[in-house]
């Protein structure tokens, strides 16, 4: 970790000498005052197309980060060296294991991306790879069907995660949204979760729920939003996340793409 | 703090005191910076916080604002009990009190009813009531209005999540798959004295020559390197602006959207706000912005359409709010948010819009606890 922690309370001694006067004054102020005038900040969106499955919960992974002075995130690039194959058989919404045509150079713990580019890509952390199969938490199924002979690549990274760069409490905002039209009863609702778990021990599938209500029923051109806000408590090395879940009631299929109507979150650092 | 000296913060940053003539400066001391340095930091990254919620569902009665018992989570000054009175966070005493806290509740109802509105409010000392997101049910499904307000709390005064609907009959809030929850952060001091923002946090070195105020080649100035970033921090900018005192319509219209005028300031400590000017709030001091909207319309029974809102800046970037379909057989009002954490410049501006597809224009509100209002809060460099 390189990211400046959160300060202790600085504790000045009488007596310190001239020469050590700079590194006591750097380390028991500036480094402070750097840190509180400037928190870790993650602001990210998601502008690409990306679809979706009704009823289904997804993460959403961010393909725009406009600012991330911890170093949270990363987008996502291949491997050199790394698994590299294509599915043996479709696969469907709901899976959580894939047979590969060779699963070589894949290992737990590896990042697999289901397709090369696109609104259908998705990313798993893998939890096992046996022969030629691959698998992932059955609390994270695929969303989306793949096809058979669909590209599955080692990639450097899950850009829905945000791994916390300093603990303490964090601010999150977050913006979902679906297009299309809408119908009857239709709910949006975004999570946030830590390490795929609720903090406030209430788990609504995929996180800590957010609002709940009835997006409006006409075209796309009646933009379908749901905003949330959290604060959750992340110890080094957690992982945040939003999810995005709506119900079955319409069609839709895929996230809003018009501008400033886009998926987007953002992680404030608010204390201790 | 570590010598075991007793502190009542936020602290009130001393002036030094320039060397000049008979007159002695103020000396560099370890006391000086442990009762200045420490105690800033020690309460700026631990500012009280509370966390708390619900663990058994409340019945609450129709046009009623009903009190949600919550089980604490975190309470980092024993603002709240367990066993009484366990809707209540009480502020505790500060230097600089009344003081400005940031409060965010949701409130799972177990209802589907789409005629009706379910509403999350704050309520200060059960008197003061400051509401939130105002929606209908949605068929099939639960429904989970959020709150988030900036209220000014003096010492034991006490804040509470409540809950509200207008079905004429008694509904549930849910503890199941989600829960009614509460939190509540200090962000900004009652009084304070504004300042230039701060810049990045100088690196001190041997050739320093301590100084108050006098600048020019090794001098540092420890009244802008040190007083004024505790300044900044105690009293960083905050702003909320209402549609109090407003006679408003937003036009219905698909795609027409209106920006919501505030005629009343409640807080504007940096002056972002301007009666001449009174859509926007006008950045003055740079940095990331906790911005938050909420868009609130009166309401006929038997309304029709959707209702949206969203946030302007400089009247082209948009970031999108909420979109929500109206209850149909209420008159208690739509109230939607938006929000989010937003980097704005010096001179940037920034407004809240409605819109809305009903058969005619739609009246904001102006009430005491369920007007429009515009929120923003410095949040980083």
């Amino acid at each position: 970790v390189t990211a400046l922690q959160p300060p202790g309370v600085p504790l000045f001694v009488a007596g310190t000498t001239g020469p050590n006067m700079p590194a006591t004054m750097n380390a028991l102020v500036r480094d402070p005052f750097t840190f509180l005038l400037q928190p870790p900040l993650f602001r990210a969106t998601r502008a690409a197309a990306l679809n979706l499955t009704e009823g289904q919960h997804q993460y959403v992974p961010w393909d725009t980060a406009a600012e991330d002075t911890a170093g949270g995130w990363a987008a996502p690039s291949v491997v050199g060296g790394g698994g590299s194959s294509t599915l043996s058989g479709a696969t469907s919404v709901g899976a959580t294991s894939a047979t590969l045509v060779s699963a070589a150079n894949f290992a737990i713990g590896d990042v697999a991306r289901f397709e090369s580019s696109g609104a259908n890509v998705e990313y798993r952390v893998l939890t096992g790879v046996a022969g030629a199969v691959i698998s992932w938490s059955s609390s994270i199924p695929l969303t989306l069907a793949h096809a058979n002979g669909s590209a599955v690549t080692e990639v450097s990274s899950d850009p829905s995660r945000y791994t916390v760069q300093a603990p303490g409490w964090y601010d999150v905002t977050a913006r979902v949204s679906i297009s299309g039209t809408g119908a009857a009863g239709l709910v949006l609702i975004p999570s946030v979760a830590v390490n795929q778990a609720s903090h406030t021990g209430f788990n609504g599938g995929a996180g800590w729920e957010g609002p709940e209500h009835s997006v409006p029923t006409g075209t796309s051109g009646q933009l379908k939003m749901t905003p949330g806000l959290w604060s959750v408590y992340c110890n080094l090395g957690d992982v945040i996340q939003i999810d995005l879940w709506f119900s079955t009631e319409s069609a839709i299929t895929a996230v809003d793409t018009t501008a400033g109507w886009v998926c987007a979150a953002e992680i404030y650092w608010s204390g201790v | 703090m570590p010598s075991g000296a007793v502190a009542l913060p936020p602290v009130i940053p001393h002036t030094w005191i320039e060397q000049a003539g008979v007159v002695y400066g103020d000396p560099l001391r370890a006391k000086t910076l442990e009762s200045q340095v420490a105690v800033a930091v020690a309460w700026h990254r631990q500012r009280p916080l509370f966390q708390g919620e619900a663990t058994v569902t409340t019945s609450v009665a129709s046009a009623t604002y009903v009190p949600i018992p919550l089980a604490e989570l975190v309470d980092n000054v024993s603002g709240h009990s367990d066993s009484a009175n366990t809707s209540r966070w009480a502020a505790p005493g500060t230097s600089t009190g009344p003081d400005w806290y940031l409060a965010v509740g949701q409130l799972p109802f177990a209802t589907s009813d789409p005629t009706k509105s379910f509403l999350a409010a704050l309520r200060v000392n059960g008197s003061t009531v400051f509401e939130g997101m105002k929606v209908a049910g949605a068929t099939g499904h639960n429904t989970t209005p959020l709150v988030c307000d900036l209220a000014q709390l003096n010492a034991n005064d006490y804040l509470e999540l409540c809950a509200r609907q207008d079905t004429a009959g008694a509904v549930s809030t849910t503890v199941s798959s989600k829960s009614a929850t509460l939190g509540i952060r200090w962000v900004c001091a009652g009084s304070g004295t504004t300042v230039a923002t701060p810049a990045t946090p100088r690196t001190w070195t041997a050739a320093d020559a301590i100084t108050a105020d006098s600048t020019g080649g090794a001098k540092v100035p420890l009244n802008l390197h040190i007083r004024d970033v505790i300044r900044w921090l105690n009293y960083p900018p905050i702003a909320r602006i209402t549609s109090v005192g407003s006679s408003q319509t937003i036009p219905t219209g698909a795609g027409t959207w209106t920006s919501i005028q505030f005629p009343t300031a409640t807080v504007d400590n940096y002056t972002m706000w301007s009666s001449g000017t009174n859509t926007k709030l006008t950045i003055n001091r740079a940095g990331v912005y906790f911005v938050y909207g909420l868009a609130a319309v009166a309401e006929a029974s038997g309304a029709a359409g959707y209702r949206a809102s969203r946030l302007l800046v400089n009247g082209t970037t948009v970031y999108g709010g909420m979109s929500s379909q109206v209850a149909t057989a209420s008159t208690a009002g739509t109230q939607l948010p938006a929000f989010g954490h937003i980097r704005l410049a010096v001179n940037d501006t920034i407004e809240l819009q409605m819109q809305q597809n009903d058969t005619g224009a739609l009246t904001v509100k102006t009430g005491t606890g369920d007007h429009a209002r515009l929120i923003a809060v410095w949040r980083s460099l």
